[in-house]
């Protein structure tokens, strides 16, 4: 009974302390690779994870440790409202620690809303959205464009 | 670990790996689009493909000459580059109007997609030659789901060592199936198969007869078929009606519990050995002209259970070892005067049966002598159950009661008898 209440301290990078509940914790293979190796007892420093991004995740991983027993389709509705409140900043941040914390179902959640907000949009646009510095010149592009013109040939 | 990026372009921080993930998620016209945002995509795209939908990147006709020309050189460079070897996850291509005559880079094409692992191959061939990736696709040992166009009907089924179901409708080019026995379907659940061959020698003429009739009339190959279906059952059907029988078909079964054979004719002979068969269904119903069927089958299964026949009265039987026979539903139709001879072989061979149902279409004529072999004997017989099917109803009892006196052990007996006497 008492593992099932123990909790894992994380240590975000700036500082702030979150316990969570080992149920919960354990939805990150790395954390969940640190428990099985008795390494879990005291708390977990984070370098990389402020502490606003910690509760996001730690907030994501709850919901689906609650929704374990709702239906695919709820699931599914959850994620896309809890993706869509996040913005761009925010969304880079989160693959970033969803990476490093190793929860590759918010991985693919990251991951798919960033190809959804690629999709469809011209190369301008995507460079526009993200901030990409294009280093190439005019020649060099239009050299690129033409090696496959096929997926450049047409606007959705 | 991708270091806290300060700078405005946050996405460009991440690792490739990541990146590369991202991309997977777009369609793959969308991810190669990406190539020109800055030298650092240039190239992370190629690595992202695991999803190739070749008519999703080029959706529409009306594209460029050179559009297509730079498809089939990045085709080409996908699958024939010296990088490490490509690995997909789904090949799709419904369209061939981009191959034009170039046939040659789509058998290339395809057959680079069957060793890259591809886990779903979902590809219309129209006039393509199976033949040029036949020896790949039937042995392609990742492919979990399997859709084949060919001539315009969908052929779909699901091949490989992870054989779970296999369906195969209107192939008419599907001359090959020969393959299919050799794939291992071991973990194969369910097969609903129509099974095309033309014979060798007599391609021509069929193949014209299968363009007349392509929607009811289905050839068989005169293969053996070995099925090892670890559970569930294996149907044959002929979709929609007919399986077209005109050679010796020689059925295998040894993990398959449930053998279904729905709507053939022809004349040949019909081979069931089924070591773990339990079930065995022979429904031949819709046949309307009973000589269309002329068949010699033989069964030799030694766990059936439960037997069904639904057919007029075939050339000859041999039923061996039906000793575990249970029960029987046995309707036969067309019946006349060189029938009860040959129906008699029948009921010999399901002879040690504990519960018969016999329904005999009798449409020639009025008085149904008894069939039996004098020393045949039902013994283990509890129920019979004996019935004339509807429309049928000048139909006499003396055989019942012939039937009765080799019953010893009949507790029950259920008859549906309209008789106009």
């Amino acid at each position: 009974m008492a593992s099932t209440l123990k909790k894992i301290i994380l240590k975000s990078c700036d500082g702030k302390i979150l316990e969570v509940e080992e149920a919960v914790a354990v939805q990150s293979q790395m954390i969940k690779n640190m428990i099985e190796d008795d390494c879990a007892n005291e708390e977990i420093p984070l370098p990389d994870i402020t502490g606003e991004i910690l509760s996001m995740i730690i907030e994501y991983c709850k919901m689906h440790v609650d929704g374990e027993n709702n239906s695919n389709n709820e699931l599914i509705a959850r994620d896309a409202d809890f993706i869509t409140r996040v913005d761009l900043n925010t969304l880079y941040y989160l693959i970033v620690a969803a990476n490093f914390l190793n929860v590759k179902s918010l991985l693919d959640l990251t991951c798919q809303r960033v190809a959804d907000i690629i999709k469809g949009k011209s190369p301008e646009e995507i460079r526009l959205t993200f901030n990409i510095k294009n280093d190439f010149t005019p020649e060099e592009e239009e050299e690129i464009r033409k090696k496959n013109a096929w997926a450049f040939d047409y606007k959705d | 670990m991708a270091k806290q990026a300060k700078y405005e372009g946050l996405l460009d921080s991440l690792p490739d790996s990541i990146i590369c993930h991202i991309l997977s998620f777009l369609p793959t016209r969308d991810a190669v689009r990406t190539s020109v945002l800055s030298p650092m995509w240039r190239h992370l795209f190629t690595l992202s493909i695991s999803k190739l939908d070749v008519n999703d990147c080029l959706p529409e006709p009306e594209v460029s000459a050179e559009g297509i020309e730079s498809f089939k050189k990045f085709m080409d460079r996908l699958f024939f580059s010296p990088q490490p070897q490509r690995r997909l996850e789904c090949f799709r291509m419904h369209d061939l109007w981009m191959v034009d005559d170039d046939y040659l880079s789509f058998y290339n094409w395809l057959s680079a997609a069957l060793r890259s692992g591809v886990k779903e191959f979902d590809v219309d061939l129209f006039d393509a030659d199976i033949r040029q990736i036949s020896n790949l696709l039937f042995t392609c040992s990742s492919l979990v789901t399997l859709k084949l166009d060919i001539g315009g009907d969908v052929t779909a089924y699901r091949a490989s060592n992870d054989f779970d179901w296999l369906i195969v409708t209107n192939a008419p080019s599907l001359v090959y199936f020969k393959y299919f026995c050799f794939v291992n379907m071991e973990s194969l659940e369910r097969a609903d198969i129509t099974i095309f061959h033309l014979k060798d020698v007599d391609c021509d003429r069929s193949a014209t007869l299968l363009r007349e009739s392509a929607m009811y009339r289905f050839y068989i190959c005169p293969f053996m078929i070995m099925m090892h279906s670890s559970s569930g059952c294996i149907l044959i059907r002929g979709l929609p009606f007919t399986i077209l029988l005109n050679w010796n078909l020689r059925i295998i079964v040894t993990i398959a519990k449930d053998l279904g054979l729905f709507g053939c004719f022809g004349s040949s002979e019909l081979n069931i050995h089924g070591l773990s068969l339990k079930r065995l269904v022979l429904d031949f119903q819709n046949l309307v002209y009973k000589n269309d069927f002329d068949w010699l089958i033989v069964i030799d299964a030694p766990s059936l259970v439960y037997f069904e026949y639904f057919c007029p009265v075939g050339r000859g039987y041999a039923l061996r070892n039906m000793e575990s026979l249970e029960k029987a539903d046995i309707t036969i139709f067309n019946f006349n005067d060189v029938d009860r001879e040959r129906s008699a072989a029948l009921l010999e061979g399901i002879c040690s049966v504990q519960v018969l149902h016999l329904s005999i279409v009798d449409d020639d004529a009025p008085l149904l002598r008894t069939p039996l072999d004098p020393v045949l004997a039902f013994n283990n017989l509890v129920e019979l159950q004996c019935k004339n099917p509807p429309d049928f109803s000048n139909i006499s009892v003396t055989w019942i009661v012939e039937f009765l006196h080799r019953t010893p052990n009949l507790k029950t007996l259920i008859l549906f008898v309209i008789s106009p006497q």
